[in-house]
Formats: C-alpha cells, structure tokens, sequence
C-alpha cells in the first residue's frame, strides 16, 4: 500500500476507504471555491424556479432530523426516569450536537450570506397582524 | 390603505416603456429576457387568446398581507403603510423562504453572484416618499398602468366593468386574491387564461400558519409545566417506592425490577 509522507513524523495510508474520502474531500473543495466565487447558481443549478434543492433537504432536513432523535432520548429519560436507557443519552446527544453542527456548516454554503448567520437570533420578524 | 395600481389589459399596447423605464430607475441593463428575474422587476408579456393579442405586466402584487414578510425568518421584508412591500437587503442573510412563500413566484435570486440578494419589485418607495409616480406608471403612454390610491382605483375600476360590458370580463383581480392585493387587474378574458391564478387564493396565506403559530407560545408553556409535573410525579413515586422497600428490609418491590 503507497504511504504519503507529511513530514517526518506522520503518514498516511493509501487504503481503499482514505482514497474515496480524498476524492469526495477534492470535490468538496472544488464545490467550495465555485459556490463562493461563481455563485450559488453554478454550483448547485439552482434557479429561480428551484430556490431549495438538495442542501435543505438532506444537509437541513437530515440534521435537524438526527438531533431531534437525540433530544427526544433525553427527555424520555429524564422526565420518565428510564435508567435502563440512561447510558445511551450521552452518545445520543452529543449525535444530537453533531446533527446541529452538520446544519450549521450546511448552511454556511446554503446561505446567500452567511455571515449573518446570526441575524435571526437579534432581528426578530414580529408577526405580520 | 395606501397606493396600488390598477392595469388594464385592453389598454396595453406592449410597448414595453414601463420595461425601460424600471430598468432606468433601478440602474440595470435592457434585457431581451421577458421573465421576472433579478434584472426584471417588471416585464411585458404576450398571449394570443381567440385571436386577440392581449399583453399584460407582470410584477410584484404587493399583497396587503404578504407571505414573503410572514415567512422571512429576519423580518427583512415590510409592507408599509403607503402600500409598497419593501425589502431591506442589509438584514437579509439569502436563505430563500420567501421564493418558496410567494404565491405569485415574485422574489427573485441573484444565482451568479458570490453573495446574494433577494430582488424585487418595490412600486419606486423612494419616488413615492417623493411625491412622485413609480417610474413605469409615468413612463406608461396608454394609461394601462394607473396608479394611485387603492380605493380610488377599485371606483375607476368598477366604472369601467360597468360601462363597458361588452369590452371587459367583469371581475377585478387582486380584490380578494390573497387577502387583497395592492395591484389591481381588469381584462378582456378571465385572468386565469393569462396564467394568474385563482384557486384558493381568497384568504391571505399568512392567515393559514398564524392558526397555528399563534398557539406556540401556550404549547412551550403548558407543555413545559405538564412535563416538569409528569417528571416530579414519577421521581416522587420511584423515591417512596425505594423508601417503602428499604423500610420493609428489601421484601418489597424492587424499583429496578420494576422497570
């Protein structure tokens, strides 16, 4: 198997699995620099008929998804007192905050500006009547 | 209630002025695209119908209760008192509720650049502030867009279904569609023929969340204290269960056994 040296101390292996991942890691790279060089339109093929595409609905809709699951966990074992469940809470939530992460980074491609990341939490859309 | 525009189909020629002048007033080039875009605010469109030619404009409606404010997680959108629905493009973070909200698919997206904005129509709010008519209102040689106050222009609207019988399909579009809409349209033919729609379009659309949205604070609270309650209850039943067990020198029941 080919090893890849990065500097003295460390190397990487050339297996099956570290091949595929540097090839998706490349292409997620090259879809980095189109997204915020080119726009949203050349690298998604969104338009204006099609404003939400795959993002929202794996990256969004899968993490908020996961995390649910976590937080639903914990309630059940908290307030019903289940100790039988109780040691799989902690690997369950910290899925849960992996889930939310996974949003978070999502969103930072999805969004036309996401810097203002932060804007929902300040300005508030009071309701409409 | 404030300003809105009465369009006519019968009496656009589709001379395509009110294009120009938006174009103008906005700073963006001519195009030779007829689809609202993030470069066309407005656009002139064509349809042949039992062998008359009718044109008509598309644009944003200003509904008087708008989905696109209703949805926009960072209020970004605001329908003001003089009628325009206005966008406020430095709260925006671009995540496209609105494209997906609007009924009449008017917001539109700047795809080809790196960050982002929402475009659309705001009936020239400067201009208004102003005094003055939005550009393509003024720039229109037939009168097919009018503009002026909402009430006004549904009189003059009326009048016209009224002495022309034989010249115009006697319904006035943007009454009632979507909860009352700042544009008004009157045609020769039904308004659905033009591709306007009309099924289900007689309550404003925020209207069908708020049902639901407006119970969310009482559903955090009471669901809040029911769990709290439900919680202390078995904590407290699970606590005397160990204390009557412990008393009874382990005969009783056993609180993991239980489970």
């Amino acid at each position: 198997m080919a090893q890849i040296k990065l500097g003295s101390k460390y190397s990487i292996k050339l297996t099956f699995w570290n091949t595929v991942f540097f090839i998706l890691v490349a292409a997620g790279l090259y879809s980095t620099y189109v997204r915020f060089f080119h726009g949203l339109g050349a690298s998604t093929h969104l338009s204006d008929k099609f404003p939400w595409g795959i993002w929202i609905g794996f990256d969004i809709l899968c993490g908020v998804g996961l995390a649910a699951g976590g937080f639903t966990l914990a309630a059940v074992v908290y307030i019903f007192n289940i100790k039988r469940y109780k040691p799989i809470v902690r690997p369950a939530v910290l899925t849960a905050f992996l889930g939310y992460l996974l949003v978070i980074f999502a969103l930072m491609f999805d969004l036309g500006r996401p810097y203002r990341i932060w804007h929902p939490i300040l300005h508030w859309n009071p309701p409409h009547y | 209630m404030g300003y809105g525009y009465l369009f006519d189909t019968t009496l656009c020629i589709g001379c395509e002025s009110c294009m120009d002048a938006c174009h103008e007033e906005h700073q963006q080039p001519d195009t030779e695209n007829y689809e609202l875009s993030d470069k066309n605010f407005t656009v002139v469109k064509n349809k042949t119908i039992s062998d008359e030619d009718i044109y008509y404009r598309r644009m944003c409606m200003h509904c008087e209760n708008p989905s696109c404010a209703s949805v926009c997680p960072v209020g970004a959108f605001q329908k003001t008192k003089e009628g325009p629905v206005i966008y406020d493009g430095s709260l925006c973070m671009g995540c496209r509720y609105c494209m997906v909200a609007c009924p009449f698919d008017v917001p539109k997206y700047e795809w080809s650049k790196a960050l982002p904005l929402v475009k659309k129509c705001d009936m020239c709010y400067d201009r208004i502030k102003q005094g003055k008519q939005p550009a393509c209102a003024e720039a229109c040689p037939t009168g097919a867009t009018l503009f002026g106050k909402r009430e006004e222009l549904i009189e003059i609207a009326r009048e016209r279904l009224k002495n022309d019988k034989d010249k115009y399909y006697p319904y006035i579009y943007g009454l009632k569609e979507a909860g009352g809409t700042s544009l008004l349209y009157i045609s020769s033919v039904p308004i659905t023929e033009l591709g306007f729609k009309m099924k289900g379009f007689q309550e404003a659309f925020p209207q069908y969340t708020w049902k639901v949205m407006k119970e969310i604070p009482n559903v955090v609270t009471f669901g809040g204290v029911f769990l709290y309650g439900l919680s202390w209850i078995i904590n407290r039943r699970i606590k005397l269960e160990k204390m009557n067990a412990d008393g009874n020198g382990n005969n009783g029941i056993h609180p993991e056994e239980e489970e």
